[in-house]
This record gives structure tokens, sequence and C-alpha cells, in this order.
């Protein structure tokens, strides 16, 4: 749950980072699958420990055999870098994502790409399910927004002056970002080669998943940043001013909406400033990143990159696939840990996001396993078992699908700020806190392990060609 | 976000507005922009105030974003991020210097929760959780009929409850700002401001009954980051700007 938007973006933005790294959910997003590993060991269905039993034979132990890198930021660099074993892999892709360096931004208005921290990962990292902001003003056209991740001007509280999200507004006013980061050949760009490792994720491209239309542009110049009228991934209207590219999308009932169902347009036009909202960046949402490891890489083998389930690539790779691969569909169970955090389904910043994350690290990140602690072991498997067995969306699904389970858990996570006595964001009484984050810690569980199980059983699905057909 | 379209675009302008100016001392180093607007807008209810300026030459960026509880002001206003929702944000090709307020009070009153209440009927039914196996002889090899007729009378009871789900909204509505400290109910946290500060004294400068300038002073500890380094609490003195007012009213 931490993201980039606060690792990376404010700090960026000079949100005071005297703390460590380590904070933000860091501990939280490795125990999570952990968490779900031990419950399918020890708790889970018949399918589900043999499951578990298959990823140890895969990784050659539980936490020990084949051994997997984090990559952590030189600045965050810490001993357990390195783990191993289905366990390990599984806690390393908890958490892994956070670290890669896959989005950079060239940044404000006029000044330099090199004026401050330009690595921006992780507007990847939500879902926006609000269809109003907090003044109850409509910002899509439809009940929930399952087109975006991050919309810069959908969130919650953006008008609400003299908050975080102003401040954004602001810091980032015309900061297009890189949308071909291979052909980046900015320096700042080569931590992307070496932190991206093995895959060099190319966000705007690579996470174009579950039939993903939002337009990309055409990269320009040496650091490949899209101006193009109805480049979504970067258009803040801001940038027009620069002549580059508002974006004036649809008006309904006044307020122009997004999904942006209607790209392009009002280059140039000064007038238009005063016409509407014309500010847009739309990210792509956690379920198609979290698509991305799962279909492209864990299920066809990076044999694609092309946005669709490819069958035949997945054919005998339940034989042959490799325990360090472990870790391709293990980073999916970033995102779903993302989606049990209220925060990134609500889409906003502030709303005690970072606090909450921060508690949560505190006292459920340290929690050792097996323990006792009420205060640090949140776990309780009967809990999880229940939510596991009330979801609509399990293992048999078609092979990938793993959007289905993220978004079914996201759907909860939006709703459960209704329930009485859950509202983190409202409130910074650590007693909700610790309410919201049990429930997420046990729904993170139980999410998690329905994606563990559906990773292997859609491998064991394509066996061969005549199994495999059911894409 | 209209409001900040405006602003932005009328920062395009901003060499034009000489008459708009500002100063700023911050880490030691003294810095005089000129251009920029502030803009006054209602929306909902509640009226915004963006202040904003870069200036090329000075190569820096300075912008104040602010709520103004008591509506567009027609004598001096004081702001405090102690108090106020207001963000202050100075940007330089070095880096940026920023601040928010560590506590601001949850305004999204129109949230309704959902709560389960169980009343107590007063009437007794079976208690699902009963194993009449666990003290029944007859029953322990399963439920034969001699099991089941013991059941009618020796089988446990609990009292019947009738649940009710109500809806109710937030219950930091109607508490003051102190009643929410203390409880934490109705407060968003930002703890990486802890230890900043940001006072701004605003003076409205009137014309023919229409705002056309504010006149205003600042100053505070705000958070400074270079590049990804942490960050660090730096002061920013001496702050003082004119500034011309869109669209005066």
């Amino acid at each position: 749950m931490r993201n980039k938007l606060f690792l990376q973006i404010l700090i960026a933005l000079g949100i005071a980072c005297t703390q460590s790294l380590s904070a933000f959910w860091d501990n939280v997003h490795k125990n999570l699958p952990e968490e779900s590993f031990l419950y399918m060991e020890f708790k889970g269905t018949n399918q589900m420990r043999w499951v578990a039993d298959y990823l140890k034979a895969k990784a050659q132990g539980r936490y020990t055999g084949t051994c997997v890198n984090i990559n952590y930021s030189p600045a965050a660099m810490k001993a357990d870098n390195t783990q191993c074993g289905a366990i390990g892999i599984h806690r390393v892709g908890g958490v892994k994502i956070d670290y890669l360096q896959d989005n950079f931004i060239d940044h404000l208005f006029f000044f330099n790409w090199d004026a401050f921290g330009n690595n921006i990962t992780t507007y990847t990292h939500f879902i926006n399910l609000r269809y109003t902001n907090s003044n109850g003003d409509q910002t899509v056209t439809n009940n929930y927004n399952l087109i975006d991740g991050y919309s810069y001007n959908g969130t919650y509280g953006f008008q609400e002056f003299g908050s975080i999200d102003s401040l954004i507004a602001i810091g980032f006013g015309s900061a297009p970002f890189t949308i071909n980061l291979p052909g980046c050949t900015h320096a700042n760009c080569a931590e992307w080669t070496t932190a991206a490792t093995p895959m060099q994720t190319n966000p705007t491209d690579d996470y174009m998943q579950n039939g993903s239309t939002t337009p990309r542009g055409s990269p320009h110049g040496n650091v490949q940043t899209g101006l193009d009228d109805g480049t979504n991934y970067n258009c803040y209207s801001d940038t027009a001013v620069i002549g580059a590219c508002p974006d004036k999308g649809v008006e309904v009932g006044g307020t122009y909406q997004i999904p942006n169902a209607q790209p392009g347009g009002a280059s140039g036009n000064v007038l238009s400033f005063f016409a509407g909202n014309e500010d847009w960046v739309i990210w792509e949402p956690a379920y198609n990143a979290a698509t991305f490891y799962f279909n492209e890489a864990w299920l066809e083998g990076l044999s694609s990159r092309n946005h669709s389930l490819q069958n035949s690539a997945i054919v005998g790779r339940y034989y042959n696939v490799s325990g360090d691969q472990i870790l391709y569909y293990a980073l999916a169970n970033h995102y779903a840990g993302d989606v049990t955090q209220q925060s990134h389904i609500w889409v906003t910043s502030g709303y005690n996001h970072s606090d909450y994350e921060s508690f949560a690290d505190d006292n459920y990140g340290t929690r050792s396993v097996g323990g006792s602690d009420t205060n640090k072991n949140y776990e309780n498997y009967q809990n999880s078992q229940g939510y596991a067995n009330s979801r609509q969306n399990r293992y048999n699904l078609p092979p990938g699908n793993v959007h289905r389970i993220i978004v079914e858990q996201a759907f909860y996570t939006y709703h459960i700020r209704f329930r009485s006595g859950y509202d983190k964001m409202s409130t910074s009484n650590t007693g909700v806190w610790k309410t919201a984050a049990t429930w997420a810690m046990q729904n993170a569980t139980a999410e998690m392990a329905l994606i563990n199980e559906k990773a292997v059983m859609d491998l064991r699905k394509c066996r061969n060609s005549a199994a495999c057909n059911n894409l | 976000m209209r409001i900040a379209l405006v602003i932005f675009s009328l920062l395009m302008a901003a060499p034009l507005m000489a008459d708009s100016t500002t100063e700023f001392t911050v880490n030691g180093k003294s810095y005089q922009l000129a251009g920029g607007y502030a803009v006054i807008s209602t929306i909902n209810g509640k009226t915004q105030l963006m202040i904003a300026v870069r200036d090329t030459t000075a190569k820096a960026q300075f912008a104040i974003t602010a709520e103004l509880p008591q509506g567009i002001p027609n004598g001096p206003v004081e702001l405090s991020a102690d108090l106020h929702p207001i963000s202050a944000v100075i940007i330089n090709p070095k880096g940026i210097y920023s601040v928010v307020p560590q506590v601001t009070l949850s305004r999204d009153a129109s949230m309704r929760y959902t709560m389960k209440e169980e009343i107590d009927t007063g009437e007794l039914e079976d208690d699902p959780k009963d194993r009449p196996q666990d003290h029944l002889q007859e029953c322990a090899r399963g439920l034969n009929e001699k099991c089941r007729s013991l059941m009618k009378v020796h089988r446990k009871k609990k009292h019947k409850v009738r649940v009710t789900y109500k809806k109710h909204g937030p219950t930091w509505v109607g508490k003051t700002r102190a009643e929410r400290l203390a409880s934490g109910d109705g407060i968003l946290r930002e703890s990486k401001y802890k230890d900043t500060a940001f006072i701004v004294r605003l003076i409205p400068v009137m014309q023919n009954g229409k705002l056309t300038k504010l006149d205003g002073t600042f100053g505070g500890v705000v958070i400074y980051n270079e590049g990804m380094s942490p960050g660090v609490r730096l002061p920013l003195q001496k702050g003082k700007f004119s500034m011309e007012v869109h669209n005066a009213q």
C-alpha cells in the first residue's frame, strides 16, 4: 500500500522525509503475501495446500532454495534485499513494485529534468472507483470509474484547497511523463535499466491490459515525453500553457468528465482554459499492472507483451516454469495489497493515507509469524477463510483474469469505508485505524491466497493445448 | 480545478503583470519575483484563494492555496497552517520547498455509515452452538428419536436477538476543533509536516468597491527536498507580496 505517490512523488514534492524509506507499509507489503502462503499451507483447501507444495517444489523450499532480489533503491537498501524459497519470493513480490524505477517525469513548468527527484513510479497503484469528488460533484459518466488508476483531477479531495492534492496540482502543473522508457536516452533514465530488471517494464505500454484504450501519444525528445493532444498519460492541461496538450474531454452537466472518452482538441486555445476542467493525468489502474505481471510474465513467460493472453505460450509451462519466475505473478500481490487500503480505491492523497500506512507498518508490519501480540498480529485465518469463501471470482475463472479477483477486492474495500467504525480516511483515531488495517490484512490474505492458487491452477489447466482453450 | 487552469494560464502572462511582486528569503537566500496573480473563486460555498507566480528570470515559482473561511476578504485576514487549510510551495531548479497543515479537519460531513445493532427481544431460542451430544448421553450416537425428544426439553437456549442496520453520519460533526483533536475523530494528519509552520496575512486593497489587489506578508518553516534526499526543515522569512486580483469582485 505504500505507493510511489507518497514514496516518490511526495518526496519529490518536498513532503518531509526525515524518516527512513522503510516506512509507508514496506513491511506490511512483505508480510501480506507471506500470510497468504501460510494460510494456504495451514488453513487452505486441499487444493491450496497442493498449490503451496507445487510452489515450494519449484522454489526448492519455503525460505531456502531459489532466491530473488527486491532491488531496493540505494537509499533504502536493507539486509533482506535477497530472499529465498517460495515464501521468501512471495515476500519479495509483495514489495518489489515499490522499488521499480519505471516512470519518469519531465518536471515542472519550464525548468529542467534534473530539478528534483523525477522518478514517479506508482500512479499505477490505484483503482479509481469514485464517481464524485468530496463536494459531491460528478467526475465520471458511469456509476464507477473502472478505466483509471490515478486521476489527477479525479481525486476525492482535489478541490479542497490547502490540501496535499492542491500542492500536487501546483507541483505537477505541467509535468509530462516519459511514455516510452526504452527510448529514453536521458541520463536519469539509466535508473530504469538497473532497478527495473529483469522485465524493464514500460508502464504506459505494458500496463495497457484488459482492453485499455488510454491514448499513449507519440514520444518526443530524449526524455520520450508525450505532448500530443489526447495523450492521457500525461496530459495535464497546464502543459497547454506551453502549447502542449489541453484535453477537453466530455462535458456532462457542466462538468468535464473522467474518463475522457473524447481525447484531443483545444490545443492552443487559451480561452479554453477558462471554459472548464481540462486537466488530465490518466494512469492505468492497479489491476492492469497486475495483469501484466500475471498474464504476460507468469503465464506467457514474457513471450509476447502484447496486452492479450496467448494460450499457446502457456502450454507446458506448468512443467518447466522456473522457481525464480514465481516472482512474476507474486508481483501482482503488491497491487492486491494496495487495493485493501481505502485510499487506493477512493483515489486520493491526504486523508491519512501515509500516516495510516505508517501506523500499519509500525504495528502489523512488525509482527512475528505465529505471534500473539494483539497490537501486531492481526491475522485470523478463520476470518480470511470466510472472506475467501465469499468471493465470486476464484481459481475457476478462465486462465488470466486475475484482475477480476483484484477488482472484487477493490469493491469490498470501497464499501468498507461506509461501515461504522472503519472509515480511516476521516479520522486519525488509531482504534479505527487498527480496525481498518485488521480488515485489510485479513482480506489481503484471502485475496492473495486466491491469486496464488489461480496462478498455479492456470498453468495446470494449460498443461496441454487441449485444456488451455477457454481463454 | 478550474481555478488552477485559470491561474496556470495567467502565469503565462505573469511577466506582463509587472505590478505584482513577491519577496522572500528561504534558507538564507533572498528572492524577488515579478508577476503573478491572485485568484479568488467560490465553489460550492467555499471561497478559495490561489496566489501564484513564476519568474523565468529569477527561475523560481511560488504559490499559495488556501480556503478563506469568511469568504472574500474586505479587511485584513490572517491564516495559519495550524488552524486553516492552506498550502505553500516554492520551486526553484534545485528543489522544492513546501508546507501543508500537519492537521486538518475532515470536511466530508455527508458520509453515511451503516451500523449493525443487535437488540435483545426478551425471547429465547435454541442455541445453534449447542451440541446435544456433549451433554446428553442419548445423543452421543447421533440424532436418534430419543435424542430429539430429549432435545426439546434440554436444548440450550439463548436470548433471541433482532439485528437491525442503522445509518448514521460522522461522529465528528458538531465537535469543536479541540474535541476532535482530543479524540482523533474527524482529523486528517500529515505527520511528515510535523514541526513546520506557515502564516500568511492578507491585506485586501479595494478600488471602487472591488477587491483589485491583495497585499500580504508570510513566513514559516517549510520542508525542503533536493532530489531524492530526505527533507529538511528550513526557515521561510521576510515574505511579502503584492498581487493583482484576477476578475476583481
